[in-house]
């Protein structure tokens, strides 16, 4: 039976750190999202974020060609901010607000588009989230440091 | 190939109005809307494009018409049919009070409407009952669950996709233009007859376009259910080599800033950032 291959959702942070001349997070995060980003572009995985990452990631004119780039790749959507989005990040702000924490909007956006889209995970490389995400204050959908997905080992015992 | 059952039976009950009795034709129509949204409810909620719910009669009474129905699916499905069927029912009910599961598609939502509104013209009365849970759908219940279904008309939107489709025997024309997010519904584009070159050409070269217009979204999913196009759809480019030197080598962050001031930066240049 075919099954749909891994769908992961990125932040502006994690296009931030991958695009960037000089580093901006740990090296870790940083092969991870380069490893990723490599499975995206030979089809092993489909990456999604949503529109405004042109205005946070892409502002300068110089730069919109990686936007334009990114479009053309089979393997990475963009979603729009519709209605149920923004619901769904007020109610996430709200739930945050209670617990006596902050969400930023634009945070509360990408974590909704990424839950709603159907990610099988939300990447990030903000520890805030990833602590919120552990309290379950979020969404059911893990958002999750960057990490390299490991082979799984296949020894002839395991095939009997 | 082993199936497994559900542990409760699901009940069908048909009452049309006056204590009338219901037709082969009407039991035709529910049973062909029951049975694809059972099969688009398992589809929507292992991601197993092919799985379906096999739903054997194992009981019937007539008068108001009842079925007992046994759903089954193969065990190679990541969903059980208790489930399956008790999120059919969930689901109707949320709609109803304009409540929407996240992860519910488009193309589930409308199999929902279609399955609520099967019975609407002679007016018959359809329970639905699996263990604990029950919607009845009656004249009032189609009326809201309308209501709460109606699409919405967003602005200009970009989608990205391949064109597989196309109707020129009617007017409005229309393509379908499938996204290229894995399991995402195929779109409806209408168009002039003006952009009906450009778009015979592209479906002739079968590449990855864009197309813009006016989207009309339904209330769940974030891809729109119908396009207007504005203007002919842009062919896009892939280039794997491109992507990878982007990796590293850009100069997105000014000297002298950090990644999180850029992004707060760019982030209040269009109202985006708040006090929090």
């Amino acid at each position: 039976m075919k099954t749909r291959i891994r769908i992961c959702y990125w932040d502006a942070n994690c296009l931030i750190a991958l695009f960037n001349r000089e580093p901006t997070t740990d090296p870790v995060y940083l092969a991870a999202l380069e490893a990723a980003f490599s499975e995206m572009i030979d089809g092993n995985l489909h990456l999604v974020s949503c529109t405004v990452i042109q205005a946070e990631v892409f502002p300068e004119p110089e730069n919109r060609q990686i936007y334009e780039d990114l479009l053309g790749c089979p393997n990475f959507s963009l979603v729009e901010t519709v209605s149920s989005v923004y619901a769904l990040a007020g109610e996430m702000r709200q739930r945050c607000r209670q617990a006596a924490q902050s969400l930023k909007t634009p945070d509360a956006i990408h974590i909704a588009a990424g839950h709603l889209v159907g990610a099988n995970e939300i990447w990030t490389t903000d520890k805030a989230l990833v602590n919120k995400s552990k309290s379950g204050m979020l969404v059911q959908t893990p958002v999750v440091f960057p990490y390299v997905k490991q082979a799984r080992m296949v020894f002839d015992d395991d095939e009997r | 190939m082993s199936d497994k059952s559900a542990e409760h039976p699901f009940n069908v009950r048909l009452e049309p109005p006056q204590n009338g009795m219901a037709t082969l034709a009407e039991l035709k129509v529910i049973a062909d809307q029951l049975q694809r949204t059972l099969n688009a409810v398992v589809r929507n909620l292992t991601d197993q494009d092919e799985a379906v719910v096999n739903a054997k009669i194992t009981g019937a009474e007539i008068g108001s018409l009842r079925l007992d129905l046994r759903p089954t699916i193969a065990e190679s499905v990541e969903a059980d049919p208790d489930g399956v069927c008790s999120t059919l029912i969930s689901d109707i009910n949320d709609v109803w009070h304009h409540r929407f599961r996240p992860g519910m598609t488009p193309g589930l939502l409308h199999q929902y409407r279609t399955l609520v509104n099967a019975l609407k013209e002679s007016h018959i009365q359809i329970t639905f009952d699996h263990g604990a849970e029950s919607v009845t759908i009656d004249d009032g219940f189609r009326k809201r669950f309308q209501a709460a279904t109606k699409e919405r008309i967003a602005g200009k939107v970009d989608i990205v996709g391949r064109i597989e489709a196309l109707n020129i025997h009617t007017k409005p024309y229309e393509i379908k233009l499938f996204p290229v997010l894995p399991g995402a519904d195929p779109i409806v584009c209408r168009f002039e007859e003006f952009l009906l070159g450009p778009i015979t050409d592209e479906i002739k070269r079968k590449s990855l376009i864009i197309v813009s217009g006016t989207g009309y979204y339904a209330p769940v999913g974030l891809f729109p259910i119908r396009l207007t196009l504005a203007t002919a759809p842009r062919r896009v480019d892939f280039n794997p080599d491109r992507l990878r030197r982007y990796v590293r080598n850009t100069n997105l962050v000014p000297q002298g800033m950090t990644a999180s001031e850029y992004l707060t930066a760019n982030r209040r240049a269009v109202g985006l950032e708040d006090e929090d």
